[in-house]
This record gives C-alpha cells, structure tokens and sequence, in this order.
C-alpha cells in the first residue's frame, strides 16, 4: 500500500477511486483504535464508564433517530456560521485597511499583537457577565477566536501583492476601488483564504468549549457538558465524534473545494506561509 | 516627423536615508512618432529609471517631459502601455482575460473586447491557448501574453523594459521577430530598455546608449539597416562593435 501511494499516478482519478484510495489509506488506524477501545473496555467490564462499541454505536443511532444530536450539531454550527460571517467581514476590512494605509497599520498593528495570543476561550467569563448565556455570548467569542488570524493574514497579503501587478494595473488606468476589486482583492486571496481557514478552526474549537460553559440550552458543547449529571459517557463520546466529523467535513470538503477553485488553480500557493495560530 | 515624446534636462533623484543616489541627469531626448528607440547601458546606468518616469509609476525630480506636446503628468495613463521584465501577468485571469484587462478599463464591451483580444493574441501565435492560466504557460508564452495584453490596449507609447531579458537565447531570439513583426503592422512608438547589444541592434532605428551614475546619454547609434536584418551583414556586426564599445568606454 505505502509503494502504491508514492507512486503518482498522472491521470485524474474518479471521485469513487479517491474515495477508495482514502479509506484504504485511513481505515486502519481507526480499526486498531477501535479494536484498542473495545478490549480495554471488557477488560474494565464497567459499562457506564467505560462502554464496549456496541454500547456506544447503538446509544448514537438513537440520538440521531430522535434527532437530537442532529439539533445540537446544528445550534453549534449555526452559532460558528454566523461568528464567520461577522469574523470574514471584519477580519478582512481591518487587514486591508492595516495593509493599505500606514496609519490604520499603526493603530492595529499593536492591538493585533496583544490579543492575538489570548485565547478566545479566556475571556469567556467577561462576556458571560456582560450578555449572559447564550448566542450573544458564543457568538462574541467565536468571533473574536476567528477575527484575528483573518485580519492579520488579510494585512500580510494585501501587503505582499506583486507592485508589478499594481504597475501593470496601474498602466492600464486600472485605480482606486477598480485596482481594489480587481488585483489587491485576488492577489492576496491565498492569504486570506489561510486566515480564514485558521480562523475557521479557531472559532470551531473556541466556540465548542465556550459552549460548555456559556451556552444556555443548546450546542454539542453544551449537550457533552449536561450529559455528564447523568453519566451518560455514551452520549459525550457521540457528541465529541460529531464535533470531529463536522470540522472534518469543514475542512476537507469546504475549504480545500474553495481553494481549489481559485488559488490552487491559479498556481498562486507555492509561496504563501500560513501565519497565526 | 514629428517628435512623440520630447525630454528635456531630465534629472531623477532617490532620496535615501542617509545618502541621494542620482539615478539620470541632464537627459535631452526626443522620440520620433512611430520610432523604434532601444536604449542599452550597463546594470545600474538607469534605464529602467527612465522608463519608470515615461510609463508615470515615478516622478521625476527635475526637467520636463512632454508627450504629444503635452506635460506627461497631464496626460495621464490612457495612452501608455508597459511590458515588464518580471512576469506581471495577472494569475487569477486565463491568458485570454489578461489581454481584454485593458479594454475592460477602457469599457469596451464584451463582444468587442473578446474580439480585440483573440486579435492580439493571434498575433502573438497563442490562439490556442486563450483559456489557459498563466502558471501553465512558459516563460515565453507569459511575455507573449504580457506583449498581447500591453498591444491590445492599443497605447500610442509602448514602453519595455527587458521584456525577453530572462527567457533563453532562442525563445528570446523569436519574440524579437515577433515584436518586429507587430511593430510593423501598428507602427506605434516604442521605448526599448535592454542591456543585450545584439538585441538592440536588431530591433532599433536609432539606439541610445546611458552611461552610468549618475545617468546620462552618452551616444546615439542611428541604425540605418533594412528589416528584416540578417546579424552576419558586415554593417550589422559592425554597429554591434560601435555600440559595445560605447557600452564600455560610457
Ligand atoms: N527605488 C530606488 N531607490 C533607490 N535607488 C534606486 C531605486 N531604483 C533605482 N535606484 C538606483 O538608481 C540607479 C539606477 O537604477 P536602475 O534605473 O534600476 O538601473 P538599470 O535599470 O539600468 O539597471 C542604481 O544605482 C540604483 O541603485
Ligand atoms: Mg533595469
């Protein structure tokens, strides 16, 4: 298997085949994992608090059948949607702007350096005796764990587009908010893409854990954290498998499809480093 | 005929921190309506300072410069087109997209613009790689859609700035011809920077030679020889040597 995959084979293959080659490749780890999981819970023979995959697998089925899981999934996502919406929007604005005019860098650059290190989670107590539990709240923090990696690969970006794009431009009386549109915005698109991304899993991991302690009655955060007043080790290790999945799903076939379909195929990505945490 | 471009008393200085490099001064010019100008000089002597101020991306520090009798700074970007030495296409936009940027600014309409290009990039001999993005090109296919893309803006003034400089002997050698080629069918002005002698022989009417630090014209070459030229005619060779030694001696 391992000689197959270093072989590159220069046809495109078929999304079965790639889906193929995925789960040979992958599969294995999980079943030792699984297999890993499963004798050490019958060696243990606690099924409350340490339960066999059977146990587990059948406690999900029923969480998915009544929907359940599903409705905290959605309560999360939908809170992240909305801190990405707001984080993209600012994020980008900001990074331009810092990258654009020197005195819009000055004033943030500072800021930016501060706050960047903190995690999105600390300042959870503030916020909670501000607005309280709920969306509010989650959605400030998550917003705040994604802006500033956006803004600060926005700014690196926007300052990093090719002066001879902009001469080109420039010579072509391409100015203002037509060079903006149409070559600052493109040229530095990997780098925000990479803040966006990082963003992206800054406010997934930030706003689940935020859940846990701000959310009032939905959101997988929540659902793990309430499920502990009953024991029900099953329902968290659900919950925790969904919060893996989605930001799975994010990444691999939201973000790298977006990429993809802009940078990748504009050969803009061999020179970007991703910056921020 | 009539002068396009007219220089006078060029002076360019960069302020640096602790020291004022003067990259031109005193430069008197006047560039014929249609004329094929190549300007040589060693690395540093300033050629692409000059062509930096004709092309408006820099001010200069003293004298003037007018352009169909106007000042350059009135006239505004509309009527110059630039080739640049490193690839500046644009990577997000296909070959075909890249050479319809400038009518785009222009506001030409779809239909006609598309039209215009495929023009250009045909005379280029890339039609059949309209959709293609740049990164799959090669390096002389990019300065073929860079020379497309500045041709089909239509400028009155193009200006080039070792446009071939980094591509190999025989790619370079056929987009000279090219450029010949498309000279001839649109007689625009051109303003060509290199620092390859036998190059400047090959494409010029008349050529300039800097002299180095700070700047300054030290001898104009006419090349009186017909199109297209043949680099073993005894006259070709001949100006080649004038022009290395002036290169050498300025
Ligand atoms: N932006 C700049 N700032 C400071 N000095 C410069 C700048 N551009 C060019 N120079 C200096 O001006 C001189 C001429 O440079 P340039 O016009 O690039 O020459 P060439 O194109 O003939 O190689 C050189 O000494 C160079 O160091
Ligand atoms: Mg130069």
């Amino acid at each position: 298997m391992q000689a197959e995959q270093e072989i590159q084979l220069p046809r495109a293959s078929s999304m079965w085949e790639k889906t193929w080659q995925w789960c040979a490749a992958n599969l294995p780890s999980f079943i030792v994992i699984f297999a890993l999981w499963e004798i050490v819970s019958r060696i243990w023979g606690d099924p409350v608090l340490f339960p066999t995959l059977e146990v587990i697998a059948s406690r999900g089925w029923e969480l998915t059948k009544s929907g359940i899981l599903l409705k905290h999934t959605f309560a999360t996502a939908y809170r992240i949607l909305g801190s990405m919406v707001l984080a993209i929007s600012l994020g980008v604005l900001i990074g331009f702007a810092m990258g654009r005019y020197r005195i819009w860098e000055r004033f943030w650059l500072p800021i930016v350096a501060v706050l960047l290190p903190i995690p999105a989670l600390a300042w959870t107590p503030v916020v909670v005796l501000w607005f309280g539990l709920g969306d509010v709240t989650m959605i400030f923090i998550t917003t705040f764990g994604a802006v500033l990696p956006i803004i600060s690969n926005t700014w690196t970006g926007a300052k990093s587009v090719n002066p001879a794009w902009i001469r080109a431009a420039n010579s072509m009386n391409c100015g203002g908010h037509r060079l903006f549109f149409r070559i600052i915005f493109p040229g530095s698109l990997p780098f925000i893409l990479s803040g966006v991304r990082v963003g992206l899993a800054r406010a997934w991991r930030a706003g689940v854990a935020a859940e846990m302690v701000a959310a009032s009655d939905w959101g997988l955060g929540y659902a793990i954290f309430a499920s502990r007043e009953f024991l029900d080790i099953s329902f968290m290790l659900c919950g925790i498998a969904m919060i893996g999945l989605v930001g799975f799903v994010m990444e691999k076939f939201i973000f790298q499809n977006i990429e993809t379909m802009t940078v990748i195929k504009w050969g803009m990505m061999e020179d970007v480093q991703v910056g921020g945490g | 005929m009539r002068s396009k471009v007219s220089i006078q008393k060029l002076t360019m200085s960069y302020y640096l921190k602790d020291r004022v490099v003067t990259a031109l001064n005193g430069i008197d010019l006047e560039i014929a309506d249609g004329e094929f100008l190549v300007v040589v000089g060693l690395s540093g002597c300033g050629k692409t300072t000059l062509l930096n101020i004709l092309a408006g991306f820099i001010k200069p520090t003293g004298g003037e410069i007018l352009l169909d009798g106007k000042p350059i700074a009135q006239a505004g970007l509309m009527n110059r087109g630039v080739v640049f030495q490193e690839y500046a296409l644009f990577p997000w936009r296909t070959a075909l997209q890249n050479v319809e940027f400038g009518l785009e600014m222009k506001g030409v309409d779809r239909k006609n613009r598309r039209e215009i290009a495929l023009k250009y990039l045909d005379l280029v001999h890339l039609t059949n790689f309209t959709n293609i993005y740049p990164h799959h090109l090669s390096g002389g296919m990019k300065q073929r859609v860079a020379v497309a893309r500045a041709y089909a803006y239509e400028p009155e003034f193009m200006l080039m700035d070792e446009p071939f400089g980094a591509l190999d002997a025989q790619t370079r050698e056929s987009l000279q011809a090219l450029t010949v080629e498309v000279w001839q069918k649109t007689r625009k002005t051109i303003f060509y920077v290199t620092h390859n002698i036998g190059e400047a022989v090959y494409l010029a009417d008349r050529i300039i030679v800097l002299a180095g630090q700070p700047g300054r014209i030290y001898k104009e070459i006419r090349v009186d020889l017909p199109r297209p030229r043949d680099s073993f005619d005894p006259r070709y060779v001949e100006l080649e040597r004038e022009t290395t030694r002036a290169v050498r001696q300025g």
